[in-house]
């Protein structure tokens, strides 16, 4: 069975769209259910304990003990690291004149405007020892590992993978 | 060569086929049965045929008269997609996807497209009155100027009785025509079924048996207590060789029925709310009928036992989803024109020890008037490997293209249904998702009007009866898409 990651209906293996919600599934085909299952809803709540350090010691105290994972990005071109740390949420995009809402991460020294990456281009997710990409509807698509992405729906990324913002290609660094 | 269309057979007919062939001919053509003297010529004509060709020895005798290229001739040709090239070894049930592209190799031979006899059905009911009949009045000499020399058009007018305004008429009477045409008054109610009635009768006057023959309905109403009468006149039409086509025009006509005897016919029910769009829709149904290569294609199957069809939907030239069975009317082949259907397949789950799946088999079958041998007969049988690594690769672009809008009308369709049964939740919600699709596609206008609809559902527990055909047919052109690049 795959589950649709919008409506989480549940349709056969070999479909190509979801028959309640007309969402594409295609990309998402051999994904593990397990990853698609985790509502946004669990995300939101898990960052927001995050955001606050001491509650989470204060959790940490009572529950077992749990720590978000480290995460870096190694900018495959320019050969250089970038060290994530103090969130549970990245976004990733370039600085423009004129924008709203910045992103987190720029990635504008890396040439970013040519290779096609979007102001807002994805988002990253750290929850335990997993990590998340999400694609915040890019002008040129996120691939993981050559693999597009669909827009707005979570997808679990591992030490190594490779994510391309348009064409910028970022090695994705667990610790 | 005659012999063969005598019995309406296909050229490589088995010897069963042969003997099944007779009897049905025998059962309305014998002089027990039938004593008109036509008949009677016609039922000679059979049993000849048929003693020929039962025997194997008169038979090839026969067989080697006809020239080689008669009996090879590859006029059509069957591309099949499948949505996925291996189908992989996993626990549960799937789904497959096949799309079958159906198209007459030679693109232009009109010289050789017998005549076409079109036969206008026209609804003159009181709601007809105004723009609509003064716009037939007003094109009917554009529409006599469609016709070739020898091609034929006759209109028939209906309320509660039917009027035959203009019987067969060829290109060269056109004068007689326009004035009985001026003539027409809107007046009564609507009965379809006399309309119908007269219309396959005009058709049926014209003796030539291999020649297009087309209907067309223009109507704005709903007919009462007759349906039944018109699935069974128009099923007798289509084993005929008569096509059926309908315009519906405004909201109140009863789209489940139209649709209902385009899919009988293998053509198609267009939604137009304007007398212009219905000017246009019917030159273009006109159009159609003298490009018409094939008719009654059908496709006749047997599946694995793990293999059942789910949907099968016509994405091409006409939109209509398509009766589920082991036999499906597929409808006409047009010249220069891809036939296209998707098939929707559910497949069991598959044993560690199979490695191959034969899903698919049967016979693809259509009448072109043009060929010697009017039956051809093509053989298929799809199969697909299957193995436990799983094979990543999309599935070919005109499957998911097809299957991205299809899947809103079948929301839309699932919607609909569910406000039948009072379920307004699930319908608002399915409305939704189909709009949230239709901005994110662009296509702004029938988002709006399904939004409209689903605040309607709200307030009124059901759909605006125009707002309810926008939508069904709107969806539905979504899967008017540009042919496929033929491999």
């Amino acid at each position: 069975m795959i589950i649709c990651p919008n409506c989480h209906h549940k349709e056969f293996p070999g479909a190509l769209f979801c028959s309640e919600c007309g969402a594409r599934l295609i990309s998402l085909d051999y994904l593990t259910t397990q990853s698609i299952q985790k509502t946004t809803s669990d995300m939101l709540d898990q960052s927001k304990l995050g955001s606050s350090p001491d509650t989470l010691k204060n959790d940490a105290n009572v529950q077992k003990p749990e720590q978000n994972a480290e995460l870096a990005l190694f900018v495959i071109d320019s050969k250089q690291t970038l060290q994530l740390a103090g969130r549970t949420e990245f976004t990733l995009g370039r600085v423009a004149d004129g924008q709203p809402i910045l992103p987190d991460v720029d990635l504008s020294p890396f040439e970013a405007y040519s290779q096609g990456v979007s102001r807002l281009h994805a988002a990253l997710k750290v929850h335990r020892d997993r990590v998340a990409i999400m694609d915040l509807g890019s002008s040129n698509g996120t691939r993981v590992n050559g693999q597009k992405i669909v827009p707005h729906v979570d997808y679990p990324v591992n030490q190594g993978d490779v994510i391309a913002l348009g064409k910028l290609k970022i090695q994705v660094v667990l610790r | 060569m005659e012999f063969y269309n005598y019995l309406e057979l296909p050229v490589d007919a088995s010897p069963d086929e042969i003997r099944k062939a007779y009897f049905d001919g025998a059962k309305i053509y014998h002089p027990d049965r039938n004593p008109s003297a036509a008949d009677t010529e016609k039922f000679l004509k059979i049993q000849n045929a048929y003693e020929t060709l039962i025997d194997q020895k008169k038979r090839r005798i026969y067989d080697e008269k006809i020239p080689e290229e008669v009996k090879n001739r590859k006029s059509v040709q069957i591309n099949a997609f499948y949505s996925r090239s291996v189908l992989p070894l996993i626990e549960g049930d799937q789904v497959f996807y096949l799309l079958l592209d159906i198209f007459p190799t030679k693109t232009d031979l009109p010289n050789l497209m017998p005549p076409v006899n079109v036969c206008i059905v026209i609804d003159k009911s009181t709601s007809m009155q105004g723009d609509l009949l003064e716009k037939i009045k007003y094109e009917a000499v554009n529409f006599l100027k469609l016709l070739r020399a020898d091609d034929t058009i006759s209109i028939v007018v209906f309320s509660d009785f039917a009027d035959i305004i203009l019987p067969p008429t060829k290109n060269s009477e056109s004068a007689i025509a326009l004035t009985r045409i001026q003539s027409i008054q809107a007046s009564g109610a609507t009965e379809i079924y006399k309309g119908l009635y007269e219309g396959v009768e005009q058709l049926r006057s014209i003796p030539a048996k291999d020649q297009i023959k087309q209907l067309i309905l223009i109507t704005d109403g709903h007919t009462y207590g007759d349906e039944e009468l018109c699935v069974q006149l128009i099923q007798e039409a289509t084993e005929e060789g008569i096509s059926f086509q309908a315009i519906g025009i405004g909201e109140e006509w009863n789209d489940q029925f139209l649709d209902e005897l385009a899919r009988i016919s293998g053509g198609e029910t267009q939604f137009v709310t304007s007398a212009q769009e219905m000017y246009n829709t019917l030159t273009e149904k006109i159009k159609q009928s003298g490009i018409q290569f094939a008719r009654n294609v059908k496709i006749e199957f047997e599946t694995s036992p793990y293999v059942q069809l789910n949907y099968a939907f016509r994405l091409s030239p006409d939109l209509s989803s398509l009766d589920l069975g082991n036999t499906v009317l597929l409808g006409n082949l047009l010249l220069g024109k891809h036939l296209r259907v998707i098939f929707e397949f559910h497949i069991d789950e598959l044993l560690p020890s199979m490695s191959e799946l034969r899903m698919l088999f049967g016979s693809i079958k259509m009448d072109i008037p043009s060929n010697p041998i009017k039956k051809t007969r093509m053989y298929f049988d799809f199969k697909r490997p299957i193995s436990t690594t799983i094979d990543r690769a999309l599935p070919p672009a005109a499957i998911i293209d097809a299957m991205s809008h299809l899947t809103l009308y079948r929301i839309q369709e699932k919607a609909r249904i569910e406000v039948k049964e009072g379920n307004i939740q699930n319908a608002t919600r399915h409305l939704h998702h189909v709009a949230t699709h239709l901005l994110a596609k662009g296509d702004r206008k029938l988002a709006r009007t399904i939004l409209e609809e689903a605040q309607n559902l709200q307030t009124q527990k059901n759909y605006s009866e125009i707002g309810e055909k926008r939508i069904k047919y709107g969806t539905r052109s979504l899967l008017m898409l540009p042919e496929p690049e033929s491999t």
